[in-house]
């Protein structure tokens, strides 16, 4: 009795298997061969929180360089002049004051952004040596003890479906 | 790398850019960094271009004035009338002072009658100061500073605005003591006189 349900069972799981898998015959012919299929790895969440800080301080920076570039973009314009044109003010203190605040702006925008831009290549680096790739995963593997014992693995829309059969 | 490349192109944009010939010398002939000032039209330029200070034609015309008792006498101040319209002057010496002399013979009739000295000089050298003296060498009134905001000729004014009872008296025009000099690099400056005496 035993026995009927658990070919039942796996009867049922390989048709199942068979329609999602569409026209492709994993199971070739003979039925004997392995079945494998590749699944993605996950990465770490030291991993993930590693490429989310680099990326976010990333994001911060350019946040911070952009802020500073339009600052520094109206301070020029306050004293920034076209030849030929004479303001009729006269060069004090305070313009040159901010004359220099302007330059000083503009450094702080450029070191923002070079940071910003670093962070974004070590972003694109993590994420690439961080990579975990895939795995292999073999399905109706006999046994190496050849007691007949066979994996049996579905995969489903949210996971997979493990089972197994074995000689009695 | 066009990300890159936009970024470099508008920080360019974010440096100041400063035109040769565009802003006057500040006080003490103060520029912007590789420009000097062109004394003759107190204006920042190139340091190739820029040339030293020199009195500008005719204003010496009525030296030696450096005394009351050489001082230029333009005769009675008459009511209502100018005395001397757009003078131009010169102090180009530490001690260097200019002296005009005028009379006032009687009282004169009207809302306000009162004497108006003003006296406009490039800010970019030593800030001149005037004053009004009577026959004895006493000081009667000081030019105050009286330059109106937005003034577009890199020029500050000193006036007098005082009414006076008959007598003769003498306008000074003499670098501000102890005024900012370029520690005696720029101890000179040039000067338009003009002196009236409105009845309002």
């Amino acid at each position: 009795m035993v026995r009927r349900f658990a070919a039942l069972g796996v009867t049922l799981l390989l048709v199942a298997w068979s329609a999602r898998a569409g026209a492709q015959d994993y199971f070739q012919q003979g039925g004997s061969e392995a079945l494998t299929f590749k699944v993605e790895r996950e990465r770490t969440t030291r991993q993930k929180v590693l490429i989310g800080s680099l990326f976010g301080g990333s994001v911060l920076f350019a946040g911070v360089g952009l802020l500073f570039h339009i600052d520094s973009k109206h301070k020029s314009d306050e004293v920034s002049t076209d030849a030929g044109h004479h303001t009729g003010q006269v060069y004090t203190e305070e313009l040159d004051d901010t004359r220099r605040a302007a330059l000083r702006s503009r450094n702080f925008a450029i070191a923002s952004y070079a940071l910003g831009g670093g962070l974004l290549v070590g972003t694109f680096v993590a994420y690439l040596l961080t990579d975990p790739g895939e795995e292999t995963i073999r399905v109706g593997t006999e046994a190496a003890d050849g007691s007949g014992a066979r994996l049996l693995v579905a995969p489903t829309d949210s996971g997979a479906l493990v089972g197994g059969s074995w000689r009695f | 790398m066009r990300l890159a490349a936009t970024c470099l192109v508008l920080l360019a944009a974010c440096s100041p850019d400063i035109a040769k010939g565009t802003y006057f010398c500040g006080p003490e002939r103060f520029c912007p960094p590789d420009m000097a000032c062109d004394d003759p039209t107190y204006t920042c330029d190139s340091t190739r271009l820029a040339q030293p200070f020199a009195c500008p034609a005719g204003s010496e015309a009525l030296e030696p004035d450096d005394s009351g008792a050489d001082a230029v006498d333009d005769g009675e101040l008459d009511c209502g009338e100018s005395l001397v319209g757009e003078r131009v002057g010169c102090v180009d010496q530490d001690g260097d002072e200019d002296y005009l002399t005028f009379a006032v013979t009687g009282e004169c009739v009207g809302e306000n009658p009162h004497l108006e000295v003003t006296l406009r000089f490039p800010i970019a050298f030593v800030p001149l100061s005037i004053d009004l003296l009577d026959d004895t060498g006493a000081t009667v009134a000081e030019g105050v500073l009286c330059t109106q905001s937005g003034d577009l000729t890199g020029n500050d004014r000193v006036c007098i605005e005082r009414a006076l009872a008959p007598g003769r008296y003498f306008l000074r025009v003499r670098a501000l003591p102890d005024g900012p000099d370029c520690d005696g690099d720029c101890h000179y400056n040039q000067y338009t006189i003009i002196v009236a005496y409105p009845l309002a």
